[in-house]
């Protein structure tokens, strides 16, 4: 009894040792398959120059982010693929030069007389002047002649240049003995005019030159500079417009707060210089409001003197009575202030930052909160304001998402992103100039940290990238002026310093000359393939692209053939009723006319890779399920699947164990079909414009290459996806013939 | 004949059944889009909401689904389209427009796809294992996998843009100066041989499987055996009796053909049905874009109806 007890048991449940050997059998049976198969399947030529082919493809797909030339979101930089024309002059080195400066005789439309560079250390100032010329495409250049060379006192830390009536130049000079500071004036040639003595060294500083009002014909400038708790304010008229008996146009006055620490930048806001005028204190208390008080003569209505009144209002930093923390730092503080004074109005707020991402607005007359907001910016989660200017329809907010640099249009009404128009952009890096206006363009120029040079329109939407030659820009962009032929405008042009130490100076109106056929351009950067419109290297594309083509065309057939064998099995195993009405799908489903319903398919899913390979999986079993049902009705016949279902098996058990293996071989057959297909398809959805737009895929390539307008002209782009597509779907399909042949042995003597 | 005319019975009844499931689907799949006209009338600045409401209950988008399901299965069936969300033009007039042109450049493509690829397709399998043979198959593969519109993109460079042997796009040009069939010929002949190139592959593998099925058979060595020329052997003997599979694909291979319209007329901006699917997507002109969809799954449904009686009645067994 004991013994048959132990045999059942043996029976029942199999050894460690008799597990191994039956698993040691499986493997050497399927190993053997394996080698069977190979066998017939090598006598394929084309099938082994296939599989060759795929497994090419697979390495590529693997290893493409170490071997292909660039990353998968590489653009050529923009020396390479924007030609617009450019001059540049080599600067003595080892010198610390400001940014560059446009020098203008004229007020109102700054034509771009004359360039000039001015180093910290050692005063040295050089002035180029600068004239039209014509570019190698036929537009507009620009050409530099010969220095002059100017001396200036050493040692600005402010310096700006004021393109008002005549022309100013000022240089805020800390004293050698370091005590106060002066504001230094020259004129246009470089001729001294003038120093005001600043008392006290500045922190921060706010320049307005917006007194210009084709209303008064009356220009002014104001100043203000502020310690930790001075302010000092000079407001001037040119002086090559003094009158008789009103010599001294200059005004100043100052302000202190011995208790109160100034945070940021003085603003002084203009009210037309009628009365109404105001200067902007932005403390650790809140934002205290002075009015300004303008005399006049009585007869001509000059203003006789501008001095800093009574506080007219102060508020705290609180939004619906929680405190909250302001950003700090030079540009604060903004009144949108508007270009010309017709847009001005209703616009009469003054906007700070705060350091939680907020934006929140006062009144500049009564200092009450008109609105506040948290500006939404789609796909950006955390954000900092950094800074915030003016234009004439938003208020700039230029600030940081950790990596990237940020510029954005504020509407100045709801404080909103997207109302108006208004939009947003981010950049390689921080900005380190203020967006300035490019007159008749209407659009904006600044750089950033990373010395790529940005023209953004009016809402800061990036048109246009630029980037210095010899490796990128080293000063901040700055906007020189414009350039005049026969009356119409022709040509703006900015500056900036490169890493070379050149002088560089370039039109804002250039050319984008992607796609860049193959070759080695300016930036060093050789394009194998070539580029496509935005700069992309083809080569990479093509590489980086191989994953997503493997990706959707292996699973889209494998889910295709999965759905197709379980209704094929299902249909031949059980012919009646329920076979009947799985024949009936799958009639409609090989009526239906593909290509369109898929279309239809791809339209209401929504475009995305994995939504493809579903659309394709739920259109295309219909060829194999046919196939798999006629195979299962002439297994299900044999005599070991009745011997299975004599010794009791299931009927799932009979489906997918006895009958299910023998149906495998055709599902890989057709599953190797079915990837040569998915591929293409793909491929002509995306090019139809029902692509993933956040995947690279050959047919996205080509849909680019398409809706770009480049389809005649760029055959280095027209031609390795279309052929990379053609060569890994005829891979497939040629394993699937071979294999075809392993599987159809009567296939076999032909 | 009974037999055959219950065989006809019965597929007309599975055919419309068919078209009912296939109709239904198509409204569902419409229901589905994320995006409904109206959202495009709202993109209008123009556009008042009660202007929106009016377009909106004019074309009966207010209505409850179940109502709309109806109506719509019943304009379908009686070819009642409407009109063009986006021309304000009855459909089935921009319709019959668009329809004779398509099936101009692609029945004419596979006609002429069948007689060339018949001829080549029984040369190649007689002259088993040659030169002609091992290229023409392996170029015949590799058109067979290459994506349409690339080829069709291809010739365009080629052949319009490069060498200007043809027009880049269009359908007729007055200022060709050429009378107007010619110049429509003209126009069509490049995305013809296009997709004649396309089309060919097919057949000329089909053919020639079909022909090595023949050669092997006791007749054709008698032909040979008693003398016959050899061109005679081929083409009267050997290729007659191949072209029966052949021919009777040409229905079915027609038909799917010009489900394939969409991405060629894309390329070639050749202004038939497929070109107006396209358009009337992303224009979410509903009614145009139902109406094609319908008219192409028709001619598939009738093609695929046609050539199961060719079958059934060339072939007794199918009609059980």
């Amino acid at each position: 009894m004991k013994t048959n007890d132990a045999v059942e048991d043996k029976a029942k449940r199999p050894d460690a040792k008799e597990l191994q050997e039956a698993s040691i059998k499986t493997f050497q049976r399927l190993a053997s398959g394996f080698f069977v198969t190979w066998k017939i399947y090598r006598r394929s030529f084309t099938g082994v120059v296939g599989l060759g082919i795929v497994f090419g493809f697979f390495l590529i797909a693997v290893t493409a982010q170490w071997t292909a030339p660039y990353d998968a979101d590489f653009k050529a930089p923009a020396i390479d693929t924007f030609i617009a024309d450019y001059a540049s002059r080599d600067l003595p080195t080892d010198v610390n030069w400001s940014k560059v400066i446009g020098l203008t005789s004229s007020i109102k439309e700054r034509p771009l007389e004359r360039v000039m560079v001015y180093s910290f250390e050692e005063g040295q100032t050089i002035v180029y002047p600068v004239t039209r010329g014509i570019g190698e495409l036929g537009e507009i250049g620009i050409e530099i002649g010969s220095p002059t060379t100017y001396v200036l006192p050493s040692g600005a830390e402010y310096l700006d240049y004021a393109h008002f009536y005549r022309s100013f130049f000022f240089a805020l000079c800390p004293c050698e003995d370091g005590s106060n500071a002066t504001l230094m004036e020259y004129n246009y040639d470089f001729a001294y005019l003038r120093e005001h003595e600043v008392p006290f060294v500045p922190l921060y500083h706010s320049n307005l030159w917006n007194g210009f009002s084709p209303l008064y014909q009356e220009g002014r400038l104001a100043l203000a500079f502020a310690d930790e708790h001075n302010v000092w304010m000079i407001n001037k008229r040119p002086p090559e417009i003094t009158e008789p008996g009103i010599d001294s146009v200059t005004f100043t006055n100052s302000l202190t707060f011995p208790n109160a620490t100034i945070v940021g930048n003085p603003l002084v806001v203009d009210g037309d210089f009628t009365n109404g005028s105001m200067l902007l204190v932005p403390t650790d208390e809140g934002i205290k409001a002075y009015s300004l008080v303008l005399t006049r003569a009585s007869l001509t209505l000059r203003v006789l003197d501008i001095s800093i009144d009574k506080l007219e209002w102060e508020t705290n930093y609180t939004i619906d009575d929680e405190p909250f923390e302001p950003v700090t730092g030079n540009n604060m503080l903004k009144f949108p202030y508007p270009y010309s004074p017709t847009t001005a109005l209703g616009k009469e707020v003054v906007a700070v930052g705060s350091t939680d991402g907020r934006l929140v607005a006062f009144d500049r007359v009564s200092g009450n909160q008109t609105w506040w907001s948290k500006p939404i910016l789609p796909g950006i989660r955390e954000f900092d304001i950094l800074d915030l200017y003016s234009s004439p329809d938003y208020i700039v907010m230029v600030g940081t998402t950790g990596e990237k640099g940020l510029i954005a249009s504020i509407d100045p009404d709801t404080g909103r992103i997207g109302g108006n128009n208004s939009y947003f952009s981010t950049v390689d890096s921080y900005l380190n100039s203020e967006p300035q206006y490019v007159r008749g363009q209407y659009r904006y120029v600044f750089s950033t940290d990373m010395g790529t040079i940005y023209l953004a329109t009016n809402e800061m939407k990036v048109n246009a990238t630029f980037s210095a030659p010899g490796g990128g820009a080293v000063t901040p962009a700055s906007f020189l002026g414009n350039i005049y032929i026969e009356g119409s405008r022709t040509g703006n042009y900015f500056g900036v310093i490169n890493a070379e130490g050149a002088l560089f100076v370039e039109t804002l109106t250039g050319v984008n000359i992607a796609p860049l056929p193959p070759g080695t351009y300016p930036s060093g950067n050789y394009y194998p393939l070539g580029t496509d419109y935005e700069g992309h290297d083809i080569l990479t594309q093509v590489m980086f692209g191989t994953r997503a083509e493997l990706l959707v065309g292996v699973s889209a057939a494998f889910f295709s053939v999965v759905i197709g064998t379980i209704v094929g099995l299902v249909a031949g195993f059980y012919p009646g009723l329920v076979g009947e009405l799985l024949m009936r799908a799958t009639d409609v489903m090989l009526s239906l006319p593909y290509l369109v319903i898929m279309l239809l398919f791809a339209a209401a899913f929504g475009p995305s890779l994995f939504n493809i390979i579903i659309i394709f999986a739920i259109l295309s079993w219909a060829g194999i399920a046919r196939v798999i049902r006629s195979v299962t009705l002439t297994t299900r016949k044999r005599a070991f699947v009745d011997a299975a279902r004599v010794s009791g098996a299931s009927d799932t058990r009979l489906i997918f164990r006895h009958i299910g293996p023998n149906v495998i071989p055709y599902t890989f057959l057709y599953m190797t079909f079915m990837i040569s297909g998915a591929i293409v398809t793909e491929a002509i959805l995306a090019f139809l414009g029902f692509g993933d737009p956040n995947a690279i895929t050959w047919g996205m390539m080509l849909q680019f290459l398409q809706i770009s307008g480049h389809s005649l002209d760029a055959p280095w782009w027209l031609l390795p996806p279309g052929i990379a597509i053609t060569l890994l779907s005829l891979a497939f399909y040629l394993i699937g013939r071979a294999f075809d042949e392993v599987v159809n042995p009567r296939l076999r003597r032909r | 004949m009974a037999g055959m005319s219950r065989y006809v019975a019965v597929r007309s009844i599975q055919t419309f059944i068919t078209l009912l499931i296939i109709l239904t689907l198509i409204f569902i799949m419409f229901e589905a889009l994320p995006a409904k006209p109206q959202d495009l009338l709202a993109t209008t600045p123009n556009m008042q909401p009660s202007q929106i409401e009016y377009m909106v209950s004019l074309f009966g988008y207010d209505r409850p689904l179940s109502e709309r399901y109806l109506s719509y299965m019943v304009n379908m069936l009686t070819f009642d389209f409407g009109i063009s969300f986006s021309q304000a033009e009855p459909v089935s007039e921009i319709l019959s427009e668009r329809i004779p042109r398509t099936m101009l450049l692609f029945g004419g493509a596979t006609v002429l796809a069948y007689l060339v690829g018949i001829y080549l397709g029984a040369l190649i399998a007689w002259r088993r294992g040659g030169v002609l043979d091992g290229s023409s198959v392996v170029i015949s593969l590799v058109f067979y996998n290459m994506p349409s519109f690339w080829i069709g993109l291809i010739f365009l460079v080629v052949f319009a843009s490069e060498l200007e042997w043809f027009p880049l796009t269009g359908w007729y040009d007055p200022t060709d100066n050429l009378p107007y069939v010619i110049d429509i010929l003209w126009h069509v002949c490049l995305p013809m041989i296009v997709l004649l190139l396309l089309s060919l592959a097919g057949t000329v593998l089909l053919m020639r499987t079909a022909m090595l099925d023949v050669i092997g058979e006791n007749y054709m060595v008698t032909a040979k055996a008693i003398g016959l020329p050899e061109s005679k052997v081929l083409f009267k003997h050997g290729a007659r009796n191949a072209m029966l599979p052949v021919v009777t694909s040409f229905i079915i291979a027609f038909v799917f053909s010009i489900g394939g319209a969409v991405v060629l007329e894309n390329v070639f901006s050749f202004p038939g049905m497929g070109a107006l699917y396209i358009d009337a997507l992303f224009q979410l002109d509903f009614p145009v874009a139902q109406a094609t969809l319908y008219i192409i799954t028709l001619m598939v449904l009738l093609g695929n109806f046609a050539a199961d009686l060719i079958y059934g009645y060339l072939d007794p067994r199918v009609r059980i």
